[in-house]
């Protein structure tokens, strides 16, 4: 048995039509982890969610979750999931979606009722939890879909876009509740393209586009090179002090320098050239790479999706005579 | 069985959510009320718990006319109308959007994604349909089966049959709903397509009816003749091949109330019926057992009522007295058409539906369990 959670090789999908969504996915999950899958839109992303919660088929390849093969139903019942657009039956209330989810996956009235309560606080949704779906708002929704994927103590939480619509006190408490879950020793798997989110909470990551990972791990690990001192300043230097810092392989961009070393030394002589042309230095600090440099760097800044295959080329323009 | 069992309860919850849902549940009891509230009085037959009568001595309480009367407004107009047309057309519009919103992307995840296989899904969700309608008609008839018994006096058990036979009639049209409903994950075009497969399969039904009559009446030749030459029997020899066992029956109708015909006598001559006609019948048949056999299946339901229902209705002979279709030539000539158009042949209808039924929902199921949702 596999010491991964998710254990995936070759992972292919091709829809109906022909887009090639996975290009042959090979991912390990370790347990107990936080684990954020990035990529921009039409990546991919949500096609993986969607294969290991049996909702629609693989195309090819291979894997296990939590040691049986993917599409087992017995395994389904330790895996929660809440699926990008969720609809919950209109009718029901919050309360209600929770319980439902609880029947489905069979667990007993008594710890249903016990959990139920217990969520909707976690979700901060006690006190409109009978108040029927239809009359919530967008976040509101989203937060019954992430209590309705945790009532049946699933092992591996799957949350695709879970914080889609949720206000920034709202987000704050996600990650909390995410962060709670790992410590419970559960691994959750997010699926996003809101970098932010994820930078401060998330375990490992995989950045994902067009079918295919082009990076994954730690977050320290990914991120090692182009960290540094950044130093900001107010006003303007002189043509010849910024063709120096050019020289000295630094980056100028609008009132910061930037330097690729995390070393103070090597910091001192740029700000006393900034301060011998009578600049007032504002701050200086340690910028490392965030997430978004990251994913920009790999994903190339090109975050439209894939064009379909058939789909007409734009012939280019012809200026009208 | 709990993931089962939650899933008809959201299924009713459902449909409960409905406007249609309480609609039909609404016409429903008010049909029945107005059933109920026909009776018979001293004067003659009344609507609305007596606010309105017609005045009619044949048809007073107790009365033969009044009996038959009451289970022909029944056959005609309750059974008829509502249970085997409108009720049905309800229920459907009711189901049909249960399936295409079990696939929509949102829902499917919520549900298809849990304990229940998919098969658990589909089939939780044919069984709260046809709960919806099981409940819906039995409660009908009940309070139909209770009105036979306030205004008739009996207790007339037979109309338990229109449970099973408005349920298969519903069965086989849903069926074939619930496949067009999981291919295409559109109400619309499912309503649409089973309506118009009713239109087809009504269409075939009452062609070969008409067919029928049409073979039927090209066996017999009518003629006016002699009473004394065709009081008996007699042997028309054939002229192609005189061995043969052709018997031409000749037979003398007795002289009826109708006086059209003057003194004279009408002549019927069973001759060889018209085979072209049969060879279309005969195609019609093949070609409607594809198809769901609605009608069949409420005459079914009727003959099962008026025929066993007789007994329960005490006194045989008033009944038949009273009834205009048991002439000797009418039971005749329905038994003739009966064999043509197979309406005595129950369990064909039955059987072939039930089939039909089976087929549709194989593929429907099949298909809702490997597609990508
Ligand atoms: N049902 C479908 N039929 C055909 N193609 C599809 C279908 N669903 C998704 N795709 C295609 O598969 C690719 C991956 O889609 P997917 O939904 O997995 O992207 P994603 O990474 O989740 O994007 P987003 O961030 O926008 O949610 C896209 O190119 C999309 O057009
Ligand atoms: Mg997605």
């Amino acid at each position: 048995m596999s010491d991964y959670v998710l254990d995936l090789s070759g992972i292919r999908k091709t829809y109906r039509g022909g887009v090639e969504a996975l290009k042959g996915i090979d991912l390990q999950v370790p347990r107990g982890c936080i684990y954020g899958l990035l990529g921009p839109n039409g990546a991919g992303k949500s096609t993986m969610v969607k294969i290991l919660t049996t909702l629609i088929r693989r195309s090819g390849g291979d894997g296990t979750m939590l040691g049986k093969p993917i599409g087992d139903r017995e395994t389904l019942q330790k895996v929660g999931l809440l699926p990008e657009h969720a609809q919950f039956p209109s009718y029901l209330t919050g309360r209600q979606v929770i319980e439902f989810s609880a029947g489905l996956q069979n667990v007993s009235s008594g710890l249903t009722r016990e959990r139920t309560d217990e969520l909707l606080a976690k979700v901060g949704m006690t006190d409109t939890q009978s108040r029927t779906i239809k009359t919530y708002s967008k976040g509101m929704k989203q937060r019954i879909g992430l209590a309705q994927a945790l009532v049946n103590d699933p092992q591996i939480i799957f949350l695709d876009e879970p914080t889609d619509g949720v206000d920034p006190a709202g987000r704050r408490d996600f990650r909390a509740l995410v962060r709670a879950l790992r410590d419970e020793g559960r691994t959750i798997f997010i699926n996003t393209h809101i970098l932010s989110e994820l930078e401060p909470i998330v375990d490992r990551v995989a950045i994902m586009t067009a079918g295919e990972i082009l990076g994954e791990g730690k977050l320290d690990e990914l991120r090692t090179e182009k960290t540094g001192y950044v130093i900001s300043f107010e006003g303007q230097l002189s043509s010849e002090a910024a063709s120096r810092f050019k020289e000295g392989g630094l980056e100028i961009e609008a009132g910061n320098v930037k330097l690729s070393s995390v070393n103070a030394v090597d910091a001192q002589p740029v700000i006393d050239r900034i301060r011998q042309e009578g600049l007032v230095v504002t701050g200086v600090s340690v910028k490392s790479q965030s997430l978004e440099d990251l994913f920009i760097g790999l994903v190339g800044g090109d975050a439209t999706p894939p064009p379909m295959p058939g789909a007409p080329v734009q012939p280019p323009s012809i200026p009208q005579a | 069985m709990k993931p089962f069992l939650t899933l008809l309860l959201d299924s009713y919850r459902g449909l409960r959510s409905e406007t249609i849902f309480w609609v039909t549940v609404g016409l429903s009891l008010l049909v029945a009320v107005i059933f109920l509230s026909i009776g018979f009085n001293d004067k003659g037959i009344s609507i609305f718990f007596g606010a309105k009568t017609w005045e009619n001595e044949m048809m007073v309480k107790g009365s033969p006319l009044a009996f038959v009367t009451y289970v022909m407004i029944f056959t005609n107009f309750v059974a008829g109308g509502w249970l085997t047309f409108i009720a049905i057309i309800l229920a459907l519009i009711s189901c049909a959007s249960i399936f295409p919103d079990a696939m929509k992307e949102g829902s499917a995840g919520m549900l298809m994604t849990k304990v229940p296989s998919r098969l658990h899904v589909f089939l939780a969700k044919l069984t709260g349909s046809l709960f919806f309608v099981l409940i819906q008609v039995g409660l009908f008839v009940i309070i139909v089966f209770l009105a036979f018994r306030w205004r008739l006096g009996v207790w007339n058990f037979s109309l338990f049959w229109y449970v099973p036979a408005v349920l298969l009639v519903f069965l086989n049209l849903y069926s074939f709903m619930v496949l067009i409903g999981v291919k295409t994950r559109s109400v619309m075009t499912s309503i649409m397509l089973t309506m118009l497969l009713w239109g087809i399969s009504a269409s075939i039904n009452w062609a070969i009816g008409l067919v029928g009559m049409n073979y039927q009446m090209s066996q017999y030749e009518y003629g006016v003749g002699e009473s004394v030459v065709l009081e008996q029997k007699e042997e028309v020899p054939s002229e192609e091949d005189p061995q043969a066992d052709v018997t031409a029956e000749v037979e003398v109708e007795e002289e009826g109330p109708n006086d059209d015909w003057g003194s004279e006598r009408t002549v019927r001559k069973k001759v060889e019926g018209d085979e072209s006609l049969k060879s279309w019948i005969d195609t019609l048949k093949l070609v409607h057992s594809f198809f769901p056999k609605n009608a069949p299946i409420m005459a079914a339901a009727e003959k099962k009522l008026v025929m066993d229902g007789i007994a329960g209705f005490g006194d045989v002979s008033e009944f038949e007295r009273a009834s205009t279709s048991t002439g000797e030539e009418n039971e005749e000539l329905e038994e003739a058409m009966k064999e043509i158009s197979g309406e005595d042949s129950f369990f064909y209808s039955i059987g072939t539906s039930c089939i039909f039924a089976f087929v549709m929902l194989s593929l429907a199921g099949w298909s809702f369990c490997r597609k990508d949702l």
